[in-house]
């Protein structure tokens, strides 16, 4: 990550229309957005488009960052109306909701190399992962994903959707209780003394 | 007094981070002494925490990164954003520079509709005056003057008006005779009546055969 009077200059830059000055800003958050999009749509090429739909409208909009909020803030409010449009657009196309975990992988290019017994649990893994993903509502997807991977307070979560918190909070009790059900984690259950429940936007 | 519902159902603010440090504590604490609570806190921590593990696993290897981050370079490139000199007019230019750079999105049908109506009005203006044979006629020069005309007001009196020669002879008698009498102061009663002198003056009296016309003109003030 570059020093923040790097990136206040990048953003000056980019606000003038350099391009290279806009790369130099994405790359930093190119991973997070990936992911969360991955994350969002269950599906790799899914993601790539929605990435690149989501940098090419900040690129554009650009010339209207005021600098008022944080470069990443702005950003990730784009992104959040990228995936209400796109969850408009999928509820009405009806797109195909889960690949299984190989097409994910043959979709992802360069995988990371792990022998073959981690290749069968990970794969295991990601299609629990995304069973569990594809079992919430876009809403509840969305809004499990600003507070446990973005790290976002309820009264965030609510502004950038238009709700209440007390519906952001109802809403992920039931997405955790969805992915206890699908992960198999027994209720009552400690999977293991050893970990620490992890805080908000820490886990990844 | 603990009560497991209301514990339960603060367990997302506390596995989501969004307690303050004393509530926190007070929650554990609870946690500590319900065995239930705590199973249910630990099944939805595990719950997390196995996402995360799958999470991590989902993620593309590093060599998928630099490829993508080529691809959404060209995406750029591709994009038909504001060049930068334009961007630099519109941020940092005077608001008449900006007016003069500014422009307006229209749809490709008005657009060509709009410039074919300029084309042909242009075309229209600019085409040399017909030479047509004026068939008109010659034109009359017609003068207007307002000249002042006294009006008379005019009033004809025509009167016809018979008398009787014999009789104005006698009145102008008369007339003479009364002036000797007023003269000579000769008495009323011997005067002659005039009632009497009239019957004898129309005795006689025949209507000429011409008639003599005389006719008064003149004008009176309104």
């Amino acid at each position: 990550m570059t020093d923040l009077s790097d990136e206040l200059e990048l953003i000056r830059r980019a606000r003038a229309g350099d391009q290279e000055a806009f790369c130099s800003l994405a790359k930093a958050y190119e991973r997070r957005v990936y992911l969360l999009a991955l994350y969002y749509t269950r599906n790799g090429a899914d993601a790539e488009d929605m990435a690149q739909e989501l940098w090419l409208k900040a690129f554009r909009a650009m010339k209207d960052f005021r600098g008022e909020s944080s470069f990443y803030t702005w950003l990730r409010q784009i992104m959040i109306n990228s995936f209400l449009n796109h969850r408009r657009g999928a509820a009405t196309a009806k797109v195909s909701s889960i690949e299984s975990a190989d097409q994910f992988f043959a979709s992802t290019k360069g995988l990371r190399s792990f022998d073959l017994e981690e290749n069968v649990h990970r794969k295991i893994l990601v299609e629990k992962i995304f069973c569990a993903l594809e079992d919430l509502t876009p809403q509840q997807r969305l809004i499990f994903l600003l507070k446990h991977h973005e790290g976002m307070t309820y009264e965030e979560i609510a502004r950038s959707l238009g709700c209440s918190a007390g519906a952001v909070k109802k809403s992920l009790f039931r997405t955790v209780l969805k992915l206890r059900e699908h992960l198999g984690v027994d209720e009552g259950r400690a999977e293991s003394n050893d970990f620490i429940p992890c805080a908000a936007g820490e886990n990844l | 007094m603990h009560n497991c519902q209301e514990t339960k159902e603060r367990l997302p603010d506390l596995i989501f981070g969004e307690m303050d440090f004393r509530e926190k504590e007070r929650t554990l604490a609870e946690l500590e002494r319900c065995p239930s609570c705590d199973a249910e806190y630990r099944s939805l921590a595990s719950t997390l925490f196995i996402y995360d593990r799958a999470a991590r696993a989902a993620q593309p290897d590093e060599s998928f990164w630099p490829a993508h981050h080529e691809r959404l370079r060209a995406s750029y490139g591709a994009s038909p954003a504001l060049a930068p000199h334009v961007a630099e007019i519109r941020a940092y230019a005077p608001l008449w520079k900006r007016i003069l750079t500014a422009s307006v999105r229209v749809p490709a049908p008005l657009a060509i509709a709009s410039l074919s109506l300029l084309a042909v009005t242009t075309l229209l203006a600019l085409r040399p005056p017909r030479t047509t044979v004026s068939t008109a006629r010659p034109e009359t020069r017609v003068e207007t003057r307002t000249v002042e005309v006294p009006v008379p007001q005019d009033r004809v009196v025509i009167r016809t008006v018979y008398v009787d020669r014999s009789r104005r002879e006698g009145r102008a008698n008369a007339r003479r005779d009364n002036g000797q009498n007023i003269v000579s102061n000769q008495t009323a009663s011997a005067r002659p009546n005039p009632a009497e002198n009239q019957r004898e003056v129309l005795q006689g009296f025949k209507p000429a055969d011409t008639v003599n016309l005389h006719i008064i003109k003149g004008s009176f003030p309104r």
